[in-house]
């Protein structure tokens, strides 16, 4: 058995057809329960987000899955099979389970190391298991998946560097004021690059919000949409020395935001520090406000680089990700080559508690006068005896198919006279549960 | 069993020390918490063979320049544990613990000057003043490592490419309000310290002040950390300013320590008494 991943994603097919494909959460359990009655699927999860659309099965013919599952998106979905075949991609086997690590772990992410997509590869999993699609192949993916994508998350710091101007401003004031739940900010203009960096303070604690633009109006809506307070434009000065954080984004084309604003402003605040982002161009805010104790001038530029030093941060520690995966895959396939000699450790155990119940019939046949303490005692003991003879042979199966060796497996079957494959497999996949290694 | 004790806290020490670095490289807050408890186990064992030492010396174990800094780095752990137990002072640890560990290891390897029992420091007075101006230079050693941290930070901050170290450094402003804490507690208690040390010189000689090197130095001190903080709750001197004063304070305690301590004579002299 073997798993397959035929997907879309923002690496190869354009954002109109991934909208096309795309599954609503609500469509999914119920698509999920028509995939595995196609033929070759045995198991199957769906993910669909605005990024990707994939869809994981376990088949013992992964070409004719690959082919099924495509049949199956363009008749479900309004795209042809010829753009299917053009813009998507096929994982069979590890290459398989390594993508689905990879995706987890936000490798695959257009924001790299991002985290939201692992949230979004359990609700796909839950839906699949609601809809009782995945048997234990696809569980065990699953599961290992996220073991994986929380080792990469843990283990290096691909997740953790600001790589959006935004993100970098708070990183920035968080390290002047720290806690940010105090500090009041004062957007300066009404530009769309300021709103959003006001955005970002939002999430990470700010609670204050002043607006200063030129047009009071305009000013005074963005301000109640932050729930914040307009402040006429000719006052600036009054409310530079209320702010700790300035961000300036007016269309001016002078500075307006001057050197002595910035000096009394930093005397009336008591030498509080103020830190300024400056991300209009021309620029807002006089470059020798830089000289003065306690102001902190970054403009435009200089965000720019240092996201452009986080970004280059975030390529480095995913290649130490990679290497997470890689041995996270290996140990995978280690278990799933274990998987193929579970049928052969079960019929052999079925055969020798079969000779084991016959000889106990046998001799208690013969000994018909034995109490109940002697008949639990020879019951024991042929039990035992099975159990002990075959440890050692178990433990060598598993760990020889381990390492790749199928012969040994082949020569138990012949040795015992075991019945042909396939006839266990069901009581195998019976011993896997699903949800003991779900986290979160 | 002093031995055993003394070799414990040493390695204690170093291990926190060792745990603590690992702390800021890695900035894995179980080293820091393990940092942290090794540090107790290491200021329990020292503060055992301070008490061992008392009882069998039967004076206060601070007089030659091994005991005085054997004590010093007593003091300095015994703050960092309280000052990291009222305020988030992780990063702090990993500037201060190698101060401690190796202000202990200087002591534990200098040779022991044979004393011989002086009424000089049979008086409660003298421990007193010890106890307070040794608290307090280990309040200033707290304010000198958040000092250092602060102008590290501030220099990233300004230069506008904060390299990814600085992240492991607190921010601006808790590093302000520790060095304030720090100056806080230490200005108290070393004022206290000044006081009963007067007072003992009095028991002792009539007067209340002698002018020694180390006396002098030490008034220096008090009077710039006096001027520190009035500057602080007047001007609103803050951040760079404080925190540079604070660098500068310490090295003047070094020297009144250490260097008036080397050429003073009498009982602040490590070698000139009796």
């Amino acid at each position: 058995m073997k798993i397959v991943v035929v997907g879309m994603s923002h690496r190869t097919a354009p954002v109109e057809l991934r909208e096309r494909l795309a599954y609503a959460a609500a469509e999914i359990k119920e698509t999920l329960g028509r995939l595995p009655a196609l033929d070759f699927i045995e198991e199957a999860a769906l993910l669909s987000t605005c990024n990707r659309i994939e869809i994981y099965a376990a088949s013992e013919k992964p070409e004719h899955a690959a082919q099924a599952i495509k049949e199956f998106l363009a008749k479900d979905r309004p795209v042809s099979e010829d753009e299917i075949e053009r813009h998507s991609y096929l994982h069979v086997g590890s290459e398989a389970v390594k993508h689905l690590y990879g995706v987890s772990a936000g490798l695959d992410s257009m924001v790299l190391g991002e985290p939201q997509i692992l949230g979004q590869v359990k609700d796909s999993y839950r839906a699949a298991v609601e809809a009782e699609a995945t048997k234990v192949l696809l569980n065990k993916l699953f599961h290992r998946a996220f073991q994986a994508a929380k080792r990469v998350r843990t283990e290096t710091n691909v997740g953790s560097y600001a790589v959006s101007v935004a993100a970098t401003a708070v990183e920035l004031a968080a390290k002047i004021f720290g806690e940010l739940e105090e500090c009041s900010t004062l957007l300066v203009g009404a530009g769309n690059m300021g709103e959003l960096t006001a955005q970002h303070l939002i999430g990470a604690g700010v609670k204050n919000i002043l607006v200063a633009n030129r047009t009071f109006e305009t000013g005074s809506e963005l301000a109640d949409r932050f729930d914040g307070e307009a402040v006429p434009f000719s006052e600036l000065s009054a409310a530079l020395a209320r702010a700790d954080i300035v961000i300036a984004t007016t269309g001016a084309p002078q500075p307006i935001i001057t050197h002595r604003m910035v000096n009394d402003a930093i005397k009336a605040r008591k030498h509080k520090p103020i830190f300024l982002i400056d991300i209009a161009v021309p620029r807002d805010v006089e470059d020798k406000v830089d000289k003065l104790e306690g102001a902190y001038l970054y403009d435009i530029d200089d965000l720019q680089e240092i996201t452009e030093q986080h970004r280059r941060e975030r390529e480095r520690e995913a290649a130490v990700a990679g290497v997470i995966v890689a041995e996270e895959v290996a140990k995978f396939s280690a278990w799933q080559s274990t998987l193929d000699v579970v049928p052969t450790i079960v019929n052999l155990r079925s055969r020798f508690e079969d000779i084991a119940r016959d000889e106990i019939k046998k001799a208690l046949d013969a000994l018909p006068e034995v109490g109940e303490k002697e008949k639990e005692a020879i019951e024991s003991l042929a039990h035992n005896l099975v159990n002990k003879l075959l440890h050692e042979p178990t433990t060598m199966l598993k760990r020889c198919a381990e390492n790749g060796d199928g012969e040994v497996a082949q020569a138990c079957r012949v040795l015992f006279k075991l019945p042909a494959e396939a006839a266990a497999q069901d009581e195998a996949e019976d011993s896997e549960t699903f949800d003991d290694e779900v986290d979160g | 069993m002093k031995a055993a004790l003394t070799l414990i806290t040493a390695l204690a020490y170093v291990a926190a020390c060792l745990l603590y670095l690992h702390f800021f490289v890695t900035r894995k807050e179980a080293a820091e918490r393990w940092g942290f408890g090794v540090l107790w186990v290491g200021f329990i064992a020292h503060t055992a063979g301070l008490v061992i030492n008392y009882w069998n010396m039967g004076r206060f174990p601070v007089i030659d320049l091994r005991e005085s800094l054997c004590f010093f780095s007593w003091s300095m752990a015994g703050m960092y544990l309280a000052v990291r137990t009222i305020r988030s002072a992780a990063p702090l640890g990993t500037f201060v613990l190698p101060v401690i560990a190796g202000v202990f290891i200087a002591a534990a390897l200098l040779k022991k000057a044979a004393l011989p029992p002086n009424d000089m420091f049979a008086t409660i007075l003298f421990p007193l003043h010890i106890l307070l101006i040794f608290s307090g230079y280990a309040a200033f050693t707290l304010a000198f490592g958040s000092g250092i941290m602060y102008l590290l930070q501030e220099r990233g901050l300004k230069s506008r490419r904060p390299g990814r170290v600085l992240d492991r450094l607190p921010s601006l402003s808790e590093l302000d309000g520790l060095i304030y804490l720090s100056l806080g507690i230490g200005f108290p208690l070393l004022t206290l310290g000044i006081i009963t040390g007067a007072a003992w010189l009095h028991n002792l000689e009539g007067v209340y002040i002698k002018w020694n090197p180390e006396i002098n130095a030490s008034m220096v001190t008090w009077l710039l950390y006096a001027v520190i903080l009035h500057a602080r709750l007047l001007a609103g001197w803050r951040g760079r300013k404080m925190a540079a004063a604070s660098v500068l304070g310490f090295a003047l305690i070094l020297f009144t320590f250490l260097g008036a301590g080397l050429v003073s004579s009498g009982f602040h002299g490590f070698f000139n008494y009796p």
